[in-house]
């Protein structure tokens, strides 16, 4: 690709510059400390081994590495550095949380070495936007008339705005949704925008609009009106299959108000009307969050009471197997009680084997090992709530050196 | 059951003479390619990895090969131990490990340094 050597060689600039970490490795580089330093690991090896090995290194420590002197810094840029590291072993997902309602700065959370790092992300303006991450690459759209979209690697800062997606502007709810072809490094947004039919309050307009990074376009492949039901903000992509959650507009049992539904973006062909997909939920959710764990569905979801759905008394985690809802874990009482207050609804999102879970109301961040079936909290934020009614969020990420967007 | 198995010849940079069985040998993808394209005599010549790197190289690719395929648990603690050595030998079983294009023990070394680099920062 043109001007991909310029964008390499600027990268880890870049990165250093964004991802303030804390505790450099360049203070251990100074001649006269005990022999036991970096320079002395540098000077027996040739630079094609070194190479190697800093490729095993956690992202944050690549990123202090490419501080530490001229001949690092060099390696650590490198575009055969970077093409080595498509083949490393993914990396833990990250927890990007803004630590402020109008700005889009916070801590990202990284898990492997138990340490918040100071980021600053680009394109998005405030947190409330719409936020949807793949392989490294995470993708923003902004909260009113849902047509700036951008598509950005939070780790090295460098971004792409998609043009507008086609559709109503200013929809009553989107879904945002993207997927990255881990070979060749596209991919797929999807938004998923719902408007109430003029005048009847049970008819939804319902349009689905992928966008195809190869192409730069948008399509729209379908374009419903569901009557009792109506789209919302929760939607994922995995295995080219792109789920989302739909929300009961007529009365209704509680275990109703919630149900999923699918549409195949790499099938296309006509699929027929979307409620013939429809996957019911579990149990009465006050909330569902979705996040695609190595491509496979996974739901955190609110359990509701039977007699008052929308009073919250626990948090579970599904995984579906193809209509069945597979019952995973739930989050231990002590857990939940640790965070103080739960409302109704709170932030989750996951990727990999992680699972993150906040409450909106403080900055403690629950972490759920999919592998080992273990809760745990993440280390202490470096933020602390300031007034009453400050509200926390945030998202999670692979991080990723070598792609981009 | 022990087959009649080819026996191959290496011979280190100090001119020391390892004979290894050909199971063991093709662990390095370099001396697998080297024999089947008869780039090699009777021995084959290392020039790039002394005698004492070479005995280590042969230890751990002979507990890989001999080893059930279903004891990852005694794999995984004799690799932990194995790397557990002064960082310059380390260096040479990595150099090594590149050079006889060994992956297993490529990427255990590489790990190995990787740890210690992180560990002194």
């Amino acid at each position: 690709m043109e001007g991909e050597t310029s964008w390499v060689s600027h990268s880890v600039d870049s990165i250093v510059r964004n991802v303030r970490v804390f505790d450099s490795y360049s203070e251990l580089s100074d001649e006269g400390n005990n022999e036991n330093t970096t320079v002395s690991v540098d000077s027996i090896l040739p630079d094609d081994l070194l190479e190697l090995i800093l490729a095993y290194l956690p992202v944050a420590s690549i990123i202090r590495a490419g501080c530490v002197c001229k001949r690092w810094n060099e390696i650590v840029g490198s575009r055969r550095f970077l093409w080595n590291l498509t083949h490393a072993l993914p990396q833990k997902p990250w927890y990007f949380m803004f630590t402020s309602s109008d700005e889009p700065i916070g801590y990202a959370f990284d898990p492997l070495l138990r340490k918040w790092y100071s980021i600053t992300l680009p394109c998005v303006e405030t947190s409330s936007w719409s936020v949807a991450s793949s392989y490294g690459l995470v993708c923003f759209m902004d909260d009113d008339s849902r047509s700036e979209l951008y598509v950005c690697n939070p780790v090295s800062s460098y971004y792409r705005r998609l043009e507008e997606p086609p559709g109503l502007k200013f929809p009553d709810y989107s879904a945002l949704a993207i997927s990255v072809k881990k070979e060749s490094h596209c991919y797929n947004v999807s938004v998923v925008k719902s408007t109430q039919v003029q005048g009847d309050f049970f008819q939804w307009e319902l349009s689905i609009h992928i966008y195809e990074s190869e192409t730069m376009t948008w399509e729209t492949p379908l374009v419903e009106v569901l009557t009792g039901w109506r789209g919302g903000d929760e939607g994922v992509i995995c295995n080219g299959v792109l789920y989302f959650l739909i929300y009961s507009t007529g009365g209704g049992m509680p275990e109703d108000r919630h149900g999923l539904v699918t549409y195949n973006i790499s099938g296309r062909l006509s699929q027929g009307p979307l409620l013939r997909g429809f996957v019911p939920m579990p149990c009465p959710l006050t909330c569902g969050r979705l996040m695609n764990l190595k491509e496979k569905l996974v739901m955190v979801g609110g359990i509701g009471k039977q007699d008052r759905p929308g009073i919250i008394k626990g948090i579970g985690i599904w995984l579906l197997n193809g209509k069945v809802w597979q019952e995973i874990s739930r989050m231990p009482h002590k857990f939940f009680q640790g965070f103080g207050e739960f409302d109704d609804v709170f932030a989750s999102s996951g990727t990999g084997d992680l699972i993150y879970i906040q409450s909106y109301g403080s900055p403690a961040l629950l972490v759920f090992d999919f592998n080992q079936k273990q809760w745990k909290w993440s280390s202490k934020c470096p933020v602390t709530k300031r007034f009453p009614l400050q509200l926390f969020t945030g998202f999670s990420f692979e991080p990723r050196l070598e792609i981009f967007p | 059951m022990a087959s009649e198995s080819k026996m191959i010849m290496l011979r280190s940079s100090n001119n020391e003479v390892f004979e290894v069985e050909e199971a063991l040998a093709f662990e390095s993808q370099t001396i697998k390619h080297m024999i089947e394209h008869d780039c090699a005599d009777t021995v084959i010549p290392l020039p790039k990895v002394s005698s004492n790197i070479l005995a280590k190289v042969i230890e751990y690719c002979k507990k890989h090969v001999t080893s059930p395929k279903d004891d990852n648990n005694e794999l995984e603690s004799f690799d932990a131990e194995f790397v557990n050595i002064d960082k310059n030998v380390l260096f040479g079983l990595m150099s090594a490990a590149n050079y006889l294009n060994i992956k297993s023990f490529l990427d255990l070394t590489s790990q190995a340094l990787a740890d210690i680099i992180e560990e002194k920062c």
